[in-house]
Formats: structure tokens, C-alpha cells, sequence
């Protein structure tokens, strides 16, 4: 989880980073009480190979797509029914939404969306607001499978 | 074939040092970026929403961009807008201009996003409370607007949705009154005082979202973060208001 986390947050702008990293801290908080506690969901979801060190990763991730990536892709959905895919934003004296922003954003979003996946993290995961909706939604995974 | 633990860590580890090097320089944002990314994300849903049942175009363009207004402070007549018309009515869409109070003329704030019917002023005055009464106090009167949203990059919590109600209170009189004043009216075009918020919710926070709700002329609109965008869909469920 280390790396992730330091790979990621030595990425980003300082006062996002805190942002993200306290993030990270308080997910990994709750994670470690469910597992002092001996949680049954955190159980169940380790017997599915969803270890601790991998369930750490999983909310770094989880993190870095809530504090970084999903708000800024939100300014570039697809689009067809109005001006906002072709006027470009001017936000202030320091950023324009343009063409550019909105393809080289979508791009990020959906490697990174690729990525977790391959590693059998689905979207559902990262949009999760706490640890144990993450855990519920890992267990809701398993019971599909059953 | 299944990956050990390591393996899966290490993979990990090379695929977010890769992805970091390749797009690190598209997403290392600072979060007033970060944040106005999001509250564009917004506007830009919003925009969607009417666009599916008006005619919908941004007006004041400089140089053919959009240039959005980022705070109060700013004269509304230097950015752009959006003049939405439908059946022989028009509106504005704005984003940070002042609202108002019509309780009192002292209870002001600016929510992220207004909308007004055209012809309503964005007016101005110097006041000797404010910049010393070298700029001009720009805002809207609270009983020219239709409606206000406000946008939030974060997860849900219950003080943030409850505090949203303040606005709505302290600009709209008839949201305390027992039916909103006759306002709440399924077939009408305008969403009522909407709260974006980035994040999802479960458990007792998607109950007292619908509570709110119900029991309130607002909508808690969540999931702004991935997936909720179209407006307009029908298990979205959502309060409307009239323009009267």
C-alpha cells in the first residue's frame, strides 16, 4: 500500500495530496478496526482472496479516483445534446476546458478504469464512500458468484 | 491463472507507477481545479437537463469561449451565460451571482448556480460595508430567481444536506409554508433548489436524502462523481418547481 500511496500522492499538487492522503488514512483507519474486531465481512472477503495487504491498495485507489480523477472527468463527459462539447470553459486566469483537457481527462480516467479492473477492482469499488461499503460491495460480488 | 499476493502487489505497483508517468501531467491539479472541474461537471449536467426539452445557448462568448464566472466579486456583465427558451419563455442559467434575501435585505449569499427569467436584473449598489464602497455589490433579488443549485465535491453527510436547506430557506419565504406556496409542480421545467454532490451514499444517508426530499422543495442529488448525469431520467424522481 506504501508504494501506491506514495507513487500517487508524490503525483499530485501539495494541498490535493493532503486531501488524498488523509483519505487514505481514514479508510485504512476503519479497515484496521474492522479487522481488530475480527469483522465478519472482512472475513468473508478475505477467504476471496481479498487480502489486507490488497484490500490497503484497493482503498488507495479508492481514494485517489473520490479525491482526484472522478471530479476532474466530470467536466468531460460525452456529450451531444447541448453547446458544452464544442464552446471551450474558461475557468478563471488559470484553466480552460477545452477539446484537449477533455480528451487527454477521458483518457487518464479510462486507463486508470482499465487498470483497476484488470486487477479485479471494478467501478463500483472506487465509488464507494467507506470502507465497510467497499466491503459490502466486495461481499455483493462474491454472492453473485456463489 | 490466479496471481499470488505478490504478484498482484507488484503488478499494482507497476501499473500505477506507469499510469503516473504517463498521465500525471493531465491530473496533477490543485485542488481549486479540482473543484472547479467538478462544479463544471455540473453546469454542464444541468445544461443537458434543459437542452432536452428547450433551446439552449451560452451568450456574452469571449473570443467564442465560455467564460465561466468563478466569484461574487466579479461583474456579471463581463461572463458568459446561458439563455435557455422554451415556449415563449427565456431564462438565464448563471453561476456565482449574489442572491439576495427577500426576508431581509442585509441576508445575502451566492450559491454556485442561479436561474432567472430573463428580463429580472442582476443589479448593483456600493455600499460603504463593502470594499470600502470602491466595487460594486452584484446580486440578484431573491424573488426574481426560479431556482439555485449548489455543488459539492465530496461524499454526503447529514449537516452538509441539512445546511443546504438554510439557502433555501433564507431566499425562498414559501418554503417554509405548508404546501411551498403552491411551487412544488411535477410537469414543470425547472428543477427545484438542487444540492450536487460528488459522492454516493447507503444506508440511513440514502434514507434521509429521500426524506429531505420529501419532506423539503429541495433535491440531494448524488453520485455526481460517475454516474448520475442524466437529469432527466426517469427513476431520478426528482422535485420540480414552478417559475411563478
Amino acid at each position: 500500500m506504501e508504494t501506491v500511496r506514495k507513487i500517487l500522492a508524490d503525483s499530485l499538487p501539495a494541498d490535493i495530496r493532503e486531501k488524498f492522503l488523509i483519505r487514505c488514512e481514514h479508510l485504512v483507519s476503519q479497515l484496521n478496526y474492522f479487522d481488530e474486531k475480527g469483522d465478519e465481512r472482512l472475513r468473508r472477503v478475505r477467504r476471496a482472496s481479498w487480502t489486507t495487504k490488497k484490500l490497503r491498495v484497493l482503498l488507495v485507489l479508492n481514494a485517489f479516483y473520490q479525491i482526484v480523477l472522478a471530479p476532474l472527468a466530470s467536466s468531460a463527459r460525452p456529450t451531444d445534446d447541448s453547446f458544452v462539447s464544442r464552446v471551450d470553459v474558461v475557468y478563471g486566469s488559470s484553466f480552460v476546458f477545452d477539446a484537449q483537457w477533455r480528451t487527454a481527462i477521458n483518457r487518464a480516467y479510462n486507463v486508470f478504469t482499465e487498470m483497476v479492473f484488470r486487477l479485479g477492482i471494478t467501478e463500483r469499488f472506487l465509488t464507494q464512500q467507506r470502507t465497510e461499503d467497499i466491503l459490502y460491495r466486495i461481499g455483493r460480488t462474491l454472492d453473485d458468484h456463489d | 491463472m490466479t496471481m499470488t499476493e505478490d504478484e498482484w502487489l507488484k503488478t499494482v505497483e507497476g501499473m500505477v507507477r506507469q499510469f503516473a508517468r504517463t498521465h500525471g501531467v493531465t491530473y496533477a491539479k490543485t485542488e481549486r481545479v479540482v473543484a472547479a472541474a467538478f462544479e463544471i461537471g455540473c453546469f454542464h449536467s444541468l445544461v443537458e437537463y434543459y437542452a432536452q426539452t428547450c433551446d439552449v445557448e451560452p451568450e456574452n462568448l469571449k473570443d467564442g469561449k465560455f467564460k465561466y464566472l468563478t466569484t461574487p466579486n466579479g461583474n456579471p456583465a463581463n461572463f458568459s451565460y446561458v439563455v435557455i427558451k422554451r415556449k415563449g419563455r427565456e431564462y438565464q442559467l448563471r453561476q456565482q451571482v449574489r442572491v439576495r434575501s427577500s426576508i431581509h435585505t442585509d441576508i445575502a449569499f451566492t450559491p454556485d448556480m442561479v436561474v432567472f427569467r430573463t428580463g429580472k436584473k442582476v443589479k448593483d449598489h456600493r455600499d460603504d460595508d463593502y470594499a470600502k464602497g470602491k466595487r460594486s455589490f452584484f446580486y440578484v433579488e431573491a424573488d426574481d430567481l426560479v431556482s439555485f443549485h449548489e455543488c459539492k465535491c465530496m461524499n454526503p453527510f447529514p449537516e452538509l444536506m441539512v445546511s443546504f436547506l438554510g439557502m433555501v430557506f433564507a431566499a425562498f419565504p414559501w418554503a417554509k409554508e405548508e404546501d411551498f406556496g403552491g411551487r412544488i409542480d411535477t410537469d414543470s421545467l425547472h428543477l427545484a433548489p438542487s444540492l450536487f454532490v460528488g459522492g454516493s451514499a447507503r444506508g440511513l444517508h440514502l434514507r434521509m436524502v429521500k426524506a429531505l426530499k420529501v419532506s423539503f422543495p429541495v433535491n440531494i442529488i448524488l453520485g455526481m462523481h460517475y454516474g448520475t448525469w442524466e437529469l432527466d431520467r426517469d427513476d431520478s424522481d426528482l422535485n420540480r418547481i414552478t417559475d411563478a
